[in-house]
């Protein structure tokens, strides 16, 4: 099974709900592990899930690639609510696979 | 790093002596008084552990490498200012209510960098000492109280000019295992509740004060430590639930006067003995670290009742009135501004010679200064908003008694759709939120507005501003 790295920036001032977001990515990736672990370090691929786009969370060293959401933001690219976790899944998907 | 409940629990072995109602307090953590106190500090340490806030709640100990709660870190660069002040703002954000444990976190931040520099000029060892206690403090995921309010008695007075000797806390032996001090500080926030205190002066000293020059490290618990709590505006409410509005985690911090009879101090706790010349200093840091916090938790507290008044507004049925609209928009204006002036003052930071980050003195005041004002004003625009039933509604007894229950159920109702005890329960929020014991603390909590304005009026750089204008005016430069 492979597994995501799921880094969360505290949500101070948040536009989504960090939480939600990855239920909903999860039911699309049931073949995916994700762990919710604070670790400095780790290796793989990295899902980071910013509340808005400040983007403000730490980045744990050592993975080899990083999925950065930052509200309504996939990488820097405004994405609709409706298409938020979609444009997630897929990209994952996309890493996954290359990984 | 402590959980929530190990931090409850380590409460339940201290020998604190709480007094309260003139009874001495056996059972402080499961009491209804404090517990809401309780669970807001607690909830300090469970966030530690929750994926969600952990960024930032935890740091990385520049003593050891270790991983610890923010709440015991030395900010090490303008980072650490910035998650400091968005960690405050979310945590008051999920309490609605003060957490208490910002006030030791700006103490030891203070003493640290004090004591580097004192050390420096004067030649003590007074740093050294303040690192090993540090690690103490961060290994063990201490609570410390920030205890720097002196009674003071004859505000016109120094310390040494008072008729009574204890209207500031002073030491009043020393020997060769430490030394013992007597007096009392007033205003404890969250000490009943707290593991430690960390003393500090109130005011900048003289020569002749040197015995008020005090900084130390002291348990709640330690012998000839008496604690006698503050009472608060809705006090008789926590033994009830929607009336108390915000049951969980209350309002303000839980404060207390805390009296310091012949209590003894060993030398490896006290960090300044007699080194008038660094009170103020102390004071400054202490104070600046400590304005720096009233736009994150202020604002994370002005969140909440910002949402309270939309939905009163949503419960009476006036979300789309225009001057509603516009109120909410205020109100939103002023937190945010209370904000941004907690991050610049963050991003403006610098390094102390200790390597210690600290705040920018001017940026600080300002926030302060504008929190003794905005506060207030989004308070008043909410009671607006809210209506007078804010101040008239019948107690929760009325509301869930069999016979005359249901005439406040009908004749309290809002909009369609929305229970009557939602919209009490929401207006029981913003009652207790916005006024009393909650409104003063945004006035006198780190300092009072004067305090600010002189702060201001020396970091202003008022001479650089003189002369743009003398430039642009073309005045003669004699002149
Ligand atoms: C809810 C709450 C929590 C607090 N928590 C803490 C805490 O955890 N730790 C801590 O150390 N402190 C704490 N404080 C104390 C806070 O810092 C003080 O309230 C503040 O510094 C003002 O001091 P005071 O209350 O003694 O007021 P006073 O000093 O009595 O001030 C009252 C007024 O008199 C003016 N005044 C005072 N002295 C002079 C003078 N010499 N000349 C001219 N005018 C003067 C002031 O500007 C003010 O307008 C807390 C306060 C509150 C309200």
């Amino acid at each position: 099974m492979k597994t995501v790295t799921v880094k969360y920036c505290g949500h101070c001032n948040p536009h989504l709900q960090g939480p939600v977001i990855l239920e909903q990515v999860k039911g699309k990736l049931p073949h995916v592990r994700f762990i919710s672990g604070a670790s400095e370090e780790g290796a793989g691929v990295l899902l980071v899930i910013s509340g808005c786009p400040v983007d403000c969370a730490a980045r744990p060293s050592g993975f080899s690639s990083v999925i950065a959401t930052a509200g309504y933001t996939v990488d820097g690219r405004n994405v609709s609510k409706d298409t938020l976790v979609a444009e997630i899944s897929s990209k994952l998907q996309g890493l996954l696979e290359d990984s | 790093m402590k959980t929530g409940m190990e931090y409850k629990d380590s409460l339940r072995s201290l020998n604190t002596q709480v007094y309260a109602f003139g009874k001495l307090v056996d059972d402080l953590v499961d009491n209804p008084l404090f517990q809401p106190h309780v669970n807001s500090a607690a909830l300090t340490y469970e966030l530690a552990h929750d994926p969600v806030a952990e960024d930032l709640v935890t740091a990385t100990s520049h003593l050891t490498g270790k991983k610890i709660n923010r709440f015991t870190h030395i900010h090490q660069n303008t980072e650490d200012l910035i998650k400091k002040v968005k960690m405050l703002r979310m945590i008051a954000q999920r309490t609605g209510s003060c957490f208490q444990r910002c006030v030791g976190f700006d103490a030891i931040n203070a003493t640290y960098s004090v004591t580097y520099e004192m050390d420096q000029e004067l030649g003590t060892d007074y740093h050294q000492r303040f690192v090993e206690y540090l690690k103490h403090v961060q290994e063990n995921d201490i609570m410390v109280a920030g205890a720097m309010t002196d009674v003071k008695g004859d505000r016109g007075l120094r310390p040494s000019q008072q008729k009574d000797p204890d209207m500031y806390v002073r030491v009043v032996e020393k020997n060769d295992k430490g030394i013992i001090i007597n007096g009392a500080k007033a205003h404890m926030t969250g000490i009943v509740n707290s593991h430690d205190m960390l003393i500090m002066p109130t005011a900048a000293m003289k020569e002749e004060d040197k015995g008020y020059a005090l900084a130390c490290a002291v348990p709640v618990d330690a012998p000839g430590v008496i604690h006698i709590f503050g009472r608060q505006t809705n006090d008789d409410r926590k033994y009830g639930e929607i009336d108390q509005g915000n049951a969980t985690y209350g309002i303000v911090g839980g404060e207390a006067l805390t009296v310091l009879e012949n209590v003894f101090v060993p030398w490896e706790q006290v960090f300044m003995c007699g080194e008038w010349q660094f009170a103020g200093l102390l004071v400054e840091r202490f104070a600046s670290y400590h304005r720096q916090n009233y736009g994150g938790c202020k604002g994370g507290v002005a969140d909440v009742i910002i949402g309270a008044t939309a939905t009163i507004a949503d419960y009476n049925g006036v979300t789309q009135a225009s001057h509603i609209r516009d109120k909410i928009t205020e109100m939103i204006h002023l937190t945010e501004t209370l904000f941004s002036g907690s991050l610049a003052c963050s991003s403006e930071g610098r390094k102390t010679p200790s390597g210690a980050c600290f705040v920018d003195p001017l940026l600080a005041n300002t926030v302060k200064q504008n929190v003794t004002r905005f506060i207030y004003e989004i308070s008043r625009i909410s009671h607006d908003i809210a209506g007078g039933i804010l101040a008239t509604l019948p107690s929760e007894q009325d509301l869930k008694d069999e016979k005359i229950g249901k005439y406040v159920k009908k004749y309290l109702k809002g909009v369609e759709g929305v229970p009557t005890e939602d919209r009490i329960r929401i207006l029981r929020l913003l009652e207790n939120m916005t006024g009393g014991t909650a409104l003063a603390e945004s006035m006198h909590g780190a300092g009072s507005p004067q305090a600010q304005r002189v702060m201001i009026l020396r970091q202003g750089n008022l001479e650089h501003k003189k002369q743009l204008a003398k430039d642009l005016a073309k005045v003669s430069k004699k002149g």
